[in-house]
């Protein structure tokens, strides 16, 4: 999985620990997510969706071989 | 490279073990000589990781006041973080090795000046390893965690972790307990050899050894099987 979620972070002025506090996680899982490491369940993954008003798919990448 | 030079100390110490038991000798790493050199070690390290951990507990304190934003904020919660976990390994170690230290003494008669001090080592590296977590809430303020006192609080604690925090936990754990196997299963077989060659019986601790290992693995495969 790719992800877009540290660039679209910026572009709407957040911190980890802000997109953190507004998704209502840990820092630790949006670094996570960020350097690739974890895939997001479907909850976290639409609550960052709505944050970033971006659809799911394009904040995290699937590759065709992983779907 | 790493693999190697472990396999060489390995290999060595079974090497010294066959050699030293091969002309029919037999030999004692006798600690009683310097049981008080011991004992006066590990408790100077045990105050030195209690000293770290208050530090620690001060710096926590000191930065969790401080006001940032931006990507400091980022910076700022991440070392509140290292500072909390370096304070909690320092009184865990802290206290494990005050305990080694009051066990040598009970077991080789020290004098009670010693025997004292040892002691309230121990009694302070506890009530800071009992205390740590409390610390917690300067790292993560606007959670409510629960007592450290509650009887549940490492399930509440565990409960209260979102997936990120579990992935974390679940890589260390799963770390630690394959090493924890690997090392409890080399130190049953160094206490046979050692029991065979200086014919001084390790049996007891082999036995607890291998109970430890064996409720390891029954909690978890139990676990994983029932799911």
């Amino acid at each position: 999985m790719k992800t877009r979620l540290k660039e679209l972070r910026a572009r709407h002025g957040l911190n980890q620990t802000e997109l953190a506090k507004l998704a209502k996680v840990s820092r630790q899982t949006i670094s996570l997510l960020e350097r690739e490491e974890l895939i997001p369940s479907l909850l976290i993954a639409v609550r960052i969706s709505k944050i970033l008003q971006e659809p799911v798919d394009e904040i995290f990448i699937f590759e065709e071989g992983e779907l | 490279m790493k693999k190697f030079i472990v396999s060489l100390f390995i290999g060595g110490i079974v090497g010294w073990f066959i050699a030293s038991g091969a002309d029919g000798s037999s030999f004692t790493l006798s600690l009683y000589s310097i049981a008080f050199e011991i004992s006066v070690l590990f408790s100077a390290i045990s105050l030195l990781l209690i000293g770290m951990s208050f530090v620690n507990i001060v710096k926590l304190k000191s930065l969790a006041s401080k006001e940032v934003t931006g990507d400091e904020e980022d910076v700022k919660e991440d070392r509140l973080y290292k500072l909390f976990s370096d304070m909690t390994l320092a009184s865990t170690v802290s206290v494990i090795l005050s305990i080694v230290a009051f066990a040598v003494i009970a077991i080789t008669d020290q004098s009670i000046v010693l025997t004292i001090i040892v002691a309230a080592t121990a009694f302070a590296a506890a009530m800071i390893n009992y205390r740590s977590p409390s610390y917690m809430k300067y790292v993560h303020p606007e959670r409510d965690f629960p007592s450290v006192n509650d009887k549940e609080y490492a399930k509440k604690l565990f409960d209260m972790s979102d997936e990120g925090e579990r992935h974390i936990m679940l890589q260390g754990l799963y770390k630690s307990f394959t090493i924890g196997n690997a090392l409890l299963l080399f130190a049953m077989i160094g206490c046979v050899f050692y029991s065979v060659y200086s014919n001084e019986s390790q049996l007891f601790s082999i036995i607890v050894m291998a109970l430890i290992l064996i409720v390891m693995n029954m909690q978890y495969m139990l676990k994983v099987r029932n799911r």
